[in-house]
């Protein structure tokens, strides 16, 4: 122990002879003798070496392009703290010293070693990269020595094989509108090779309606999104039926690795548009009007068709707001155009007129609003929450 | 210390020291117990104190006006923070970074340049032994020599969000976008009352309108017994009550406390009067209706001898107008008379038609388009005559305008039926089809014309630009009545929308007259007006849009960081009345994020 050396020296009153720290087998051993006066004996253990072990932190191969992390594992008899030395080399053939690159890849000191393995060996021949050849192997050389200098005999050496990445490849909707039946739907698969250019990778696709037939797929533009390692590869579709339908990509590298990806696009049935919000509040009694006023729909909800319609999206339309009125007991009349928003000037009407405005909604799937003509309200899907109809009952004062 | 570390080398120089002090017969044990003199880390680490932080920006100045020599200092502003604090700045315009300097040592404040007008984003976040939370700050750079412009901003949150509608003034500056922070919307609370009246509860409409922000009104009924729930403002309401039930006169209650005060209401004053036709004979089944400042009576109705009565509530000082309608039928003008004067309202009103005011019959004129007649055309006949009648009340008299709507349907020959109509120069709307109307001058001072022709509509087509010059496609042009269009009661605008090359082609009602308005899509809902009282022949080739500026903002809950997505936002005109003040001049839905973007009109710069 490091420790003890000083107190000895001090107990003994003379400089000892100092043991051999660091040198392998060395056995240190110092007697201070304890006589009936004073001072002590004691014998200093021999340091023995530390043992070594590497593992990798996954059982999964080592892949070209990819992370790879190895776990120093050390035991040293005395207990002492072992530090570390890591190299990794990259090789075509990890068994002989040529197949592998002169200097590391990686080196550290830590108990756990992270490093990227790259695709190609940086100097095949030792003699410049004349050309690239693909890392096949790793040779991991791990040193260790205690706190004495004891080193681990002999150094750990690991051999690794390494396998051709496959490629990978992320799947995403792209379209902004919701998965409904008739609409097309964009699907963009970003694609990459850990170990290759994506220009190598190629992609197949296929799209299984709910009755698991192959449907037609077109390709459609995907904008670049600036990174070099992915490419991005877009395809449409155009769902007939409601249901699940399942999109399939099978990437494939240029040494045939293949990865397959799975998408699932619930396709609903375009639901009838839903009138959200209005102004004024509608209520079933007649609301004195004193001011000229402009009533309004404030929100929309629907599948396909947007309020206010987006111009970005080609494929929305715009829902048509179909207003009506009518005045006491008279017919009720509809107005020739749709418009958003229907202004009502009481002084138009006798004092006391009333008057009910109404609107009603359709989508481009025209649904028929099938309700009693002296129903407020209509929801065709008798749901509360999505009403078609609404009716402003309004007194002209 | 743990073990492991007891062993380490560099810990070695503490041990010799204590144990030099050690007694030789006792040392060992007590060196290997006090080798490890340390025993704190020593990083002063007291483990916070749990205090809340919060983190804002001051700048000074706080509205700089942009230049070449702009600089703008952020100051950070930290609270209940422990420990040394570490300061972490960002700046951003227009999504790009922008450069800052240190104007703090302990980087507690930066400076930047603001050479460009628009909003500036300052992110702060700070460093402390307790979390706090990241400082987002806008900060709007003006233009030089912005000009001003004041709008409204009206919030209309989601039903499910259960807060009222809230409005409030926003001064726009012309050449910058601009953001408005954070807007804290006021939860409000929920008023529980109810309209009293002498005999117990009255059922009753009511508009409670904020004294801050009366627009931001919210509508409701009471119950058979009187009694009401609404959700308002939390502050003082001008409520404007109208019963249901007959004997009480409609009143408005100014600032009511929403904490339940009762609403009381009366009969008010009794107001009675006749109504008279041009020949002096009692007019019977006249609609008479007072509005005594912005309050409506009751309506009273004509008897047999052109008396009626109704209920008022008295605002002295306030402007009087007088609205009479007259029977179906009758050919007569509605009467319209507005008394800045006081009409003494406890002396009966006497309401006569001008003794020279005449009628004609408008039966067997035939309705034609380019000579054809016109089978189940709808005719109205509309206009406007001064001095129709007199309102007197007491000593005092006041003149009534005619407002002349007239509707008839000519028959399958294209035939009018017999319909009286005042005598006058006035206009002839004629609804040819669903969407196809025309207006004529119909000269009623003498017998009423064999025919009435209603010219084909015109063809319109003009071109709607950006300011930079750009064309507008998938612009929707919406051309909304006025005038006698708007008099006959044919609302429904004419819509259209532009091609690729901003081009428009409508066809507009010969003799009519429009308001033109663009939703732009970039603006989105907005309805910028292009032009007021257009008509066909005064059509522009081409129409520019305003420049636009962005204003961003986002909706909490007072007293609260949660977000309020789904409210409509918009800008409404603060100088307008009647109908444009609540067309809304840009529009949108804010973000499940509370955040929302607008296009504004850009008031310029001098």
């Amino acid at each position: 122990m490091n420790l003890a050396r000083p107190l000895r020296h001090r107990s003994s009153g003379r400089p000892g002879r100092p043991g051999r720290p660091g040198r392998p087998g060395s056995i240190t051993a110092a007697i201070c003798s304890l006589a009936a006066s004073a001072g002590c004996f004691y014998v200093e253990p021999i340091n023995q070496r530390p043992s070594l072990d590497i593992r990798p932190a996954s059982s999964d191969p080592v892949y070209r392009g990819t992370e790879a992390t190895l776990e120093a594992i050390a035991s040293d008899p005395e207990k002492q703290v072992v530090a570390f030395q890591w190299r990794v080399y990259v090789c075509t053939d990890a068994t002989s010293i040529q197949g592998c690159d002169l200097d590391p890849i990686f080196t550290g000191v830590e108990p756990e070693a992270t490093f990227l393995v790259p695709a190609f060996r940086a100097d095949p021949d030792g003699d410049g990269p004349e050309a690239a050849a693909p890392v096949e192997s790793l040779r991991v050389i791990l040193e260790g020595r205690d706190d004495r200098g004891a080193a681990a005999r002999p150094d750990q050496e690991l051999l690794l094989p390494v396998l051709n990445a496959p490629p990978s490849v992320a799947l995403r909707v792209a379209s902004t509108h919701g998965a409904v039946v008739t609409a097309p739907i964009d699907v963009y698969a970003r694609y990459g090779d850990p170990d290759d250019t994506p220009a190598n990778v190629s992609l197949e696709w296929t799209v299984f309606s709910p009755a698991q037939v192959p449907d037609a797929l077109a390709p459609v533009a995907v904008p670049p999104d600036g990174d070099p390692a992915h490419l991005q590869e877009g395809r449409r579709f155009t769902p007939q039926v409601a249901g699940n339908w399942d999109l399939r990509v099978v990437a494939t590298d240029r040494a045939g690795a293949k990865t397959e990806e799975h998408l699932t696009v619930t396709v609903a049935e375009d639901a009838p548009p839903c009138l959200d919000a209005w102004d004024p509040a509608a209520t079933a009694q007649f609301a004195p009007v004193t001011e000229p006023t402009l009533f309004r729909v404030l929100q929309v909800r629907d599948d396909l068709d947007a309020y206010p319609r987006i111009s970005s999206e080609p494929f929305l339309g715009e829902p048509e707001l179909v207003w009506s009125i009518k005045v006491g007991g008279g017919p009720r009349q509809a107005l020739a155009n749709p418009v958003a928003s229907l202004a009502f000037d009481p002084q138009t009407y006798a004092p006391g007129t009333l008057v009910e405005l109404r609107v009603e909604i359709y989508d481009r799937k025209r649904t028929a609003i099938g309700c009693a003509d002296d129903m407020a309200v209509c929801s065709v899907i008798s749901q509360p929450s999505c009403i078609q109809r609404q009716t402003w009952h309004v007194e002209a004062r | 210390m743990s073990p492991t570390s007891f062993m380490r080398g560099p810990r070695i120089p503490t041990g010799p020291a204590r144990c030099a002090a050690a007694l030789a017969a006792a040392w060992l044990a007590a060196c290997a117990g006090n080798v490890d003199s340390g025993g704190d880390d020593g990083n002063g680490n007291d483990g916070g104190g749990g205090t809340s932080c919060s983190t804002f920006v001051t700048f000074d100045p706080a509205s700089p006006i942009a230049s070449p020599t702009t600089v703008v200092r952020a100051n950070a502003g930290v609270q209940g923070a422990a420990g040394v604090l570490d300061y972490r700045w960002s700046v951003t315009f227009q999504n790009g970074p922008v450069a800052y300097s240190l104007a703090q040592a302990d980087r507690s404040a930066i400076s930047f340049p603001a050479p460009v007008p628009g909003v500036y984003t300052v992110w702060l976040d700070v460093g402390a032994a307790s979390a706090c939370p990241t400082a987002l700050a806008p900060l709007n750079v003006l233009a030089p020599g912005a000009k001003q412009a004041q709008l409204r901003l009206q919030v209309t949150p989601p039903a499910s969000a259960g807060v009222p509608p809230f409005e409030k003034l926003v001064t726009v500056l012309g050449g910058a976008s601009f953001s408005l922070g954070t807007l804290a919307l006021d939860p409000g609370l929920t008023a529980m009352a109810a309209v009293q009246g002498a005999g117990g509860g009255v059922a009753s409409y009511l508009r409670l309108m904020p004294v801050a922000a009366r627009e931001a009104a919210v509508e409701t009924f009471t119950d058979f017994a009187g009694a009401f729930t609404a959700r308002v403002l939390s502050q003082p309401h001008d409520v404007l009550v109208i019963p249901a039930v007959a004997g009480y006169a409609p009143r408005l209650v100014r600032d009511w406390s929403p904490s339940g005060a009762t609403i009381a209401v009366g009969a008010g004053a009794t107001v009675t009067g006749t109504v008279r036709g041009p020949g002096s004979a009692p007019l019977a089944g006249a609609r008479v209706q007072l509005k005594i400042g912005q309050v409506p009576s009751t309506i009273g109705v004509t008897d047999g001898s052109g008396a009626f009565a109704l209920l008022a509530e008295p605002a002295p000082g306030a402007v009087i107008s007088v609205d009479v309608a007259p029977p179906a039928g009758s050919g007569l003008p509605r009467l319209l008379a507005q008394s800045s004067t006081a009409l003494d309202l406890a002396q009966p009103l006497q309401i006569g038609y001008s003794a020279s005011l005449a009628l004609r019959d408008l039966g067997g004129s035939m309705v034609r388009r380019q000579g054809a007649p016109l089978a189940g055309a709808k005719v109205v006949v509309v206009g406007s005559l001064s001095a129709a009648g007199t309102v007197t009340a007491g000593a005092t008299a006041v003149s009534a305008a005619g407002l002349v709507q007239i509707a008839a349907t000519a028959s399958g020959a294209g035939a009018l039926p017999p319909t009286l109509a005042p005598a006058g120069a006035l206009s002839a709307v004629i609804e040819v089809a669903a969407n196809d109307h025309a207006v004529a001058a119909i000269d009623l001072t003498s017998p009423a014309p064999v025919s009435i022709d209603a010219p084909p509509e015109v063809a319109i087509a003009t071109q709607l630009r950006r300011p930079d010059g750009t064309p507008i496609a998938d612009a929707v042009l919406d051309a909304a009545p006025t005038g006698a269009l708007a008099l006959a009661g044919v609302t429904s605008s004419v819509r259209a929308r532009s091609g690729a090359g901003g081009a428009v082609a409508a066809r507009l009602a010969a003799g009519g007259h429009y308001d033109l308005r663009v939703h732009d899509p970039v603006l989105g809902r907005g309805a910028p007006l292009l032009a007021l009282d257009a008509t066909a022949q005064t059509i522009a080739a081409s129409y520019a849009l305003r420049p636009a500026l962005t204003a961003t903002g986002k909706l909490v809950l007072q007293g609260s960081p949660a977000p309020v997505g789904g409210a409509a936002v918009q800008f409404l005109c603060s100088l307008c009345s009647g109908l444009d003040r609540s067309r809304p001049i840009a529009e949108g839905t804010s973000l499940p994020d509370g955040t929302f973007t607008l296009l504004v009109p850009d008031p310029g710069t001098n």
